[in-house]
This record gives C-alpha cells, sequence and structure tokens, in this order.
C-alpha cells in the first residue's frame, strides 16, 4: 500500500468530518496512524523521543501526519544492530536516516544481508533485540517518516 | 587456550636430532616444511650430496619444492604430513635416501667478475681489516683467490651462496644491517662471501663492488648461475 | 577498472604467492591476509587464488572508470562509496566515477580490494604477487602510486551485490589471558635456548614495534637470549619462522622476508595463524602460544572449513 501526501491530506480532510478519534491501518509493511485531540483540529500523534535532533517540527496549525514503515527482515536470520566486531550500533531509536541508509544486518549462516530505510525518516524502536533470531518477514524496528503541511493548503 | 600444548607434544619433539654418524638434523618448519642439516664442516662433496638429495625428494609425493642451502636443505610441503606419525616416517625416509646417496656432481660453467674493492661500494673493507688483522692488499688478495662454488640460490632473487672462501678472512655479520646495499655488492659474512643480486638490507660486511646481472624473471631459467657454476673474482682496483 | 588516488605508499597487488621458485632466491611474496583475499574472490564469484590489491596505509582512495562490483574485506576500514557508508566484508556496485575510501582501522592492519576477475596484471613466474625486491610481478613489480590504471580480469561484471559475510576474526576468534593470541611450533633452535628464556616467551606480553611490516613483525618485549652464541649456516626458511638476532628481540619473518636466513630460530607461527599475524595493528599486544604438528594441522583445516562453509552459501546467492 502506497501512501503519499496527498492521499493523507485527503484522508485527513474526510477524517475531519467525521467523530472519529483515532484511525490506524496499513499493511505487514507500513502502517498510518491519524489522530485527533477532541476540540482541535487534527494534529500529530505524542512524539517520541527526537534526541538525535531531528529537524524541527511544525506546531499548530500546521496539521502533520505520521507515517511508520516497518523493517522486516527478508529472510530467516539473526538480527545484528551493527558489524561484527564494531563498538557501535548502526542506529538507535532517534536516529535519522536517509532512504537507503543501512539500519541493520541479518546474519543467515556466514553471509550478512543488509537491512535498509526504505524511506527519509526517524528510528522509531526496535521490535527485535540485536542477536535475536527474526523469521521472514518479521518486523525488526520501525521508522517514522515524517511529512508536513499547513493546515487550509489544498492537498 | 590455556593448556593447548602447554607442555607435551602429542607426537614428541618435531626435531630429531641426528641418530646415525653422518646423518640429518631434522627439524619442523611448521606445518609448511621442513629443514634437514649435514654435520660437519661445511664442504663441497656435502653440497654435491645434498644436491642429489633435493633432486631425488623433489619427486615425492607430498613435497612441493627442495631448496638446498649451505650443507643443508629445506623441504617445502605441497600437502604436509597427514599427522604426527606421518611426519616421523618422512624423517626416516629422508635419512636413509641421505644414507643411499650418491653425490651429484655438476659440471657449471665459470663466470669471472671484475670487482672494484674499498672505497664508496666497499665500505666495511676496514672492518675486515681490523677483524682479521690482515693488511687490505692481504684480504683483497686472499678474497681474489679461490674459484668459488656455487653452492645454493638464496636470501634474494639470484643470489649465490658461495663456497671456498678463505676462513682468514671470515668476519662476523655486523651488528646493525645496512638497509640499501645495491646489487653487486661483494660482502662477506661469518665465513661466507657473496654478491647482492639486488638492492636490499644486509648484515654482511661489504667489501667491494661488481657489474653483473644474477636474476630476469623472463629468462628461463631465471636465475644466471645455478648450483654446481663457479665464480672468480678479478681484482680491478683496490680504492682507499 | 580503477584509478588509483593516494599517494601514501605500500599498497600492493598480492595474489597467494609466488611458488616454486625459493631455489632462485625468489621468495613467495603474497597477500598478508590470505583468509581476507579469499572471501573477497569468493564473493565476487572469483577462483579464490585470484589477486586483489593490498592496502596496509590510510586514508587510501581510488575512483572506479568502469561500472562493476568490488568487493571489501580484511581491516574494517568504514569505508565509504561517494560519502555512503559500506558495512567491512562486503560486496558492492560501483558505477562509472564513483570514489571508494578507506579510513585508518580501529580492527585490523590491512584491506584488501577485490575486483570481478582478480586484478589483470600480467603473471610473472605463475604469480601476480608483487616481488618488491627485484621488482617484479604485480603492478610493474612496485607499490601502487597516484593516477595508476588497475584492470579488473573481468570489465562486463553482472551479479547481485550489497551483502557480505562475517569476518573470521568473529567467526574464529583466538586470545590466551585478554590479549589476541598467536600459535607458534618450536622449531630447530628451541633447545638451545635456556628453560627460563623460553618461559618468558610463552608468557610475556608481546608488542609490535612500528619496524614491522611485510618484511617481519619485530616483537618488542623481554629479551630472549641463547645460552651461548650461535653461529648458523644460511638455510631456507618460510613465512612464520621467529628469529632471535643478539638483540635478542624476536622477528617473525614474513611474506616479504628474505626466503633464507642464519640466526637462531625459537620456532613457527603457525601457516594456519600468519593471516591473524597480518591484521595486527603497530602498537597493539599479543601472547603467543605453543601448539605441536597435529594441532597445527587441524587449524589449517579449520580455516579451510571456514572458507568451503562461505563457498557453499555464497552459491545460493551468487
Amino acid at each position: 500500500m502506497k501512501i503519499d501526501i496527498q492521499r493523507i491530506a485527503r484522508l485527513m480532510s474526510w477524517l475531519a468530518d467525521t467523530h472519529i478519534h483515532e484511525l490506524e491501518w496499513g499493511d505487514d509493511r507500513t502502517s498510518l496512524r491519524l489522530r485527533r485531540d477532541p476540540g482541535q483540529s487534527l494534529r500529530q500523534a505524542p512524539e517520541p523521543d527526537r534526541s538525535a535532533g531531528p529537524p524541527a517540527r511544525a506546531a499548530d496549525p500546521e496539521a502533520q501526519a505520521i507515517e511508520r514503515i516497518h523493517v522486516t527482515a527478508s529472510a530467516v536470520g539473526r538480527f545484528l544492530d551493527r558489524a561484527p566486531l564494531q563498538s557501535q550500533a548502526l542506529v538507535t531509536p532517534g536516529s535519522r536516516v536517509e532512504p537507503g541508509d543501512l539500519v541493520g544486518l541479518l546474519q543467515a549462516g556466514p553471509i550478512l544481508l543488509p537491512l535498509r530505510a526504505e524511506v527519509a525518516g526517524i528510528v522509531a524502536g526496535h521490535a527485535v533485540q540485536a542477536g535475536e533470531a527474526v523469521e521472514y518477514r518479521q518486523v525488526i524496528m520501525s521508522l517514522e517518516a515524517v511529512a508536513a503541511f499547513a493546515e487550509g493548503e489544498e492537498p | 587456550m590455556d593448556g593447548l600444548g602447554g607442555g607435551h607434544l602429542a607426537h614428541g619433539k618435531l626435531f630429531a636430532p641426528v641418530a646415525v654418524p653422518g646423518g640429518l638434523e631434522v627439524s619442523a618448519l611448521g606445518t609448511t616444511g621442513l629443514l634437514l642439516s649435514a654435520a660437519g664442516e661445511l664442504c663441497l662433496p656435502t653440497q654435491q650430496r645434498i644436491w642429489a638429495l633435493a633432486r631425488e625428494v623433489a619427486t615425492w609425493p607430498g613435497i612441493g619444492e627442495a631448496v638446498p642451502g649451505m650443507n643443508n636443505l629445506m623441504l617445502c610441503f605441497s600437502r604436509p604430513p597427514e599427522n604426527g606419525h606421518a611426519w616421523q616416517g618422512l624423517v626416516v625416509n629422508l635419512q636413509q635416501a641421505w644414507q643411499d646417496i650418491e653425490p651429484l656432481s655438476r659440471e657449471g660453467r665459470v663466470v669471472e667478475l671484475d670487482v672494484s674493492y674499498g672505497g664508496r661500494g666497499g665500505p666495511h673493507l676496514a672492518d675486515v681489516v681490523t677483524h682479521t688483522g690482515l693488511a687490505v692488499d692481504e684480504v683483497v688478495r686472499l678474497h681474489s683467490a679461490p674459484l668459488y662454488q656455487v653452492y645454493a640460490l638464496g636470501s634474494h632473487p639470484g643470489y649465490c651462496y658461495l663456497g671456498g672462501m678463505d676462513p682468514r678472512i671470515a668476519t662476523p655479520r655486523r651488528a646493525a644491517p645496512i638497509l640499501n646495499l645495491p646489487g653487486g655488492a661483494v660482502s662477506i659474512g661469518g665465513v661466507q662471501t657473496g654478491v647482492s643480486a639486488s638492492t636490499g638490507p644486509s648484515g654482511w660486511n661489504t667489501i667491494g663492488h661488481t657489474e653483473m646481472e644474477f636474476f630476469d624473471p623472463c629468462r628461463q631459467p631465471p636465475a644466471v648461475l645455478q648450483p654446481g657454476d663457479q665464480i672468480r673474482f678479478r681484482v680491478r682496483e683496490i680504492l682507499a | 577498472m580503477i584509478r588509483w588516488c593516494s599517494k601514501l605508499p605500500l599498497s600492493s597487488v598480492q595474489d597467494l604467492g609466488r611458488h616454486g621458485h625459493l631455489a632462485s632466491g625468489v621468495g613467495t611474496s603474497g597477500a598478508m591476509d590470505q583468509l581476507a583475499l579469499m572471501a573477497g574472490n569468493l564473493l565476487l564469484g572469483n577462483a579464490p587464488e585470484l589477486a586483489g590489491i593490498e592496502i596496509q596505509m590510510f586514508p587510501a582512495r581510488c575512483r572506479f572508470l568502469q561500472d562493476g562490483r568490488f568487493a571489501l574485506t580484511g581491516a574494517d576500514c568504514q569505508a565509504r562509496l561517494n560519502g555512503r557508508l559500506l558495512p567491512p566484508w562486503w560486496l558492492a556496485r560501483a558505477r562509472r566515477g564513483d570514489v571508494l575510501e578507506w579510513f585508518p582501522p580501529r580492527i585490523g592492519a590491512r584491506a584488501y580490494l577485490c575486483l570481478p576477475g582478480g586484478v589483470d596484471v600480467p603473471p610473472v613466474l605463475g604469480s601476480r604477487s608483487t616481488q618488491l625486491r627485484g621488482a617484479f610481478g604485480g603492478l610493474d613489480g612496485r607499490f601502487l602510486a597516484v593516477d595508476d590504471v588497475v584492470k579488473a580480469g573481468r570489465e562486463n561484471d553482472e551479479g547481485p551485490a550489497d551483502f557480505g559475510v562475517e569476518p573470521p576474526q568473529s567467526a574464529m576468534p583466538q586470545e590466551q589471558k585478554g590479549l589476541p593470541a598467536i600459535r607458534v611450533m618450536p622449531a630447530a633452535e628451541y633447545d638451545a635456548f635456556s628453560a627460563a628464556a623460553r618461559a618468558t616467551f610463552w608468557d610475556s606480553e608481546w608488542r609490535l614495534s612500528p619496524q614491522s611490516d611485510r618484511y617481519g613483525c619485530r616483537m618488542t618485549g623481554p629479551s630472549i637470549r641463547l645460552e651461548q652464541p650461535l653461529e648458523i649456516r644460511s638455510h631456507g626458511i618460510v613465512p612464520g619462522v621467529i628469529q632471535i638476532p643478539p638483540g635478542g628481540q624476536p622477528i617473525i619473518q614474513l611474506r616479504d622476508a628474505q626466503p633464507s636466513g642464519g640466526y637462531p630460530k625459537f620456532g613457527a607461527v603457525i601457516e594456519a595463524d600468519l593471516w591473524r599475524l597480518g591484521q595486527t595493528p603497530i602498537g597493539s599486544r599479543l601472547r603467543f602460544v605453543r601448539v605441536d604438528y597435529d594441532q597445527a594441522l587441524q587449524a589449517l583445516d579449520e580455516n579451510r572449513q571456514w572458507l568451503d562453509r562461505l563457498a557453499c552459501h555464497l552459491a545460493m546467492y551468487i
């Protein structure tokens, strides 16, 4: 399922006309969550810790949406958060990543497969620990792809 | 890894002291090869037996190359003996082959090299004089008198280990080697003498210089001199 | 095809070595870390014995003159392709114009760059390794220089990329009392050293002196002395032989060493551990561990099994 800015904007506009407080859906690779605080116009869900220093987020009245992208295992193996013998993890929660950045490795026997970010975003959290065995398509971590636009703008 | 091989070799030591008179001292060079040394004075008849042994053993299964040295022979394995027992068995066979071997007499060529003794090309001639107590002219005379036998090649491409140097001009290797000795340097190290074939370090005492190409990788064989050839040094000049 | 862009010396074309010419005074040369070279070749689908580039001084840089894949193995140099970080021990794809950079490694000492079909230089005396003394083999018998163009054996390279392998330092760790351990077999003059001297060798920490290179590892530590001086006739030696010169500081002869020598031999680093020495940085410490012939053979088997397993798994991807 591909989610783009125009679609998010249309969803938000539609949601604003309803009494629905929070909407989330997705598939095993992507999820989208829109939440509305009662009495306020739609804005982003509570932010996780942004200690990695992402770009400043516009506060109200800009409406924002979070696209959460899952990083999943492309094979059966062991999740590694760094190359063998390295002392620092490739990414930690809050790390900013660009499309294509390496966010982890999957060890299958002696072979190491890359886990790469598909979008620009912030590492939100890990679903498995370094060293844990993972199944094919198991969610390893999620990234928050951030997109912002001003309220009232035509999508 | 503690305790692994700490005090006990599973198959005993891998050096076999001479068991029979005239036998070889054999020792391991890891799993890569082994070293066979003949006892007694450094001499040509022993070296001729070493050449013969090298030629025979080079064809044995598992032997990659047989490399003569000065009255000794290094064997490099193409396939090491499969365990310590097999290694010992190989040593027994080598000792037997050594007992039976006939000296290999090689009809080589005689090559004459013109040497400028002393001067900038022979910076350590004075040290040989000091150590031996002989005059410069005498050192040069004793060095250039013999017809030297090429015993073996080693050290660097094309370098010849020579036998036949007069023990009166023997001078120990230097405490600190020279780093960039040029090709053509004529040197004395202990009881041996030799000529550098290319630029490189040397711990020997350099007494002169000669012009000669000793090695061409495109030539067949690439080394110009072979065991069995002979060298005579001719005195071109003696420089202060 | 790449253009070498580094001014720093000490990088050279090496394969697994030149064998069969010791009797002409020609040493083997060859890669200091053979496992790294072979693994890099296997990643590319090359025969494991093809030549690669060994890099010993950092930073280093090259530019790709054609599209193609490459493999990086050996020391973890935080290498970057056009600024983007590559994992160590990795197979990647480059486009013409891409710049590849290596930085001083935190782990290991020597990095290897493998190209599709191996580095294409003419073999001399059966090998593409660089013979520095005598100046033949490799690229004109010398270290790589700025603007050298190095060709790959296979210019139209296709195949998968963007995966890697677990390095042997991780798969086969080896330590003794907290330090990297190198296994050694006694050699001919071992018994000529006193029991105290021998114990000192095995029990001590040893540091790799700055005077260490492809010629030899000079170890800094306690003095190891003979009971009586020995003058030994010149004889053949092989990489790994540990000589004790009069100064008492051991020298481990390595790939560019003279193939013969006359100093007393205390022992020989086993062939299976030479790659570990090749990845020991200057200034770092290690310990020696005594092993016997059978243990040394077993170690060779372990290395071979590591490579075989790698080849077997890679066959599923390439």
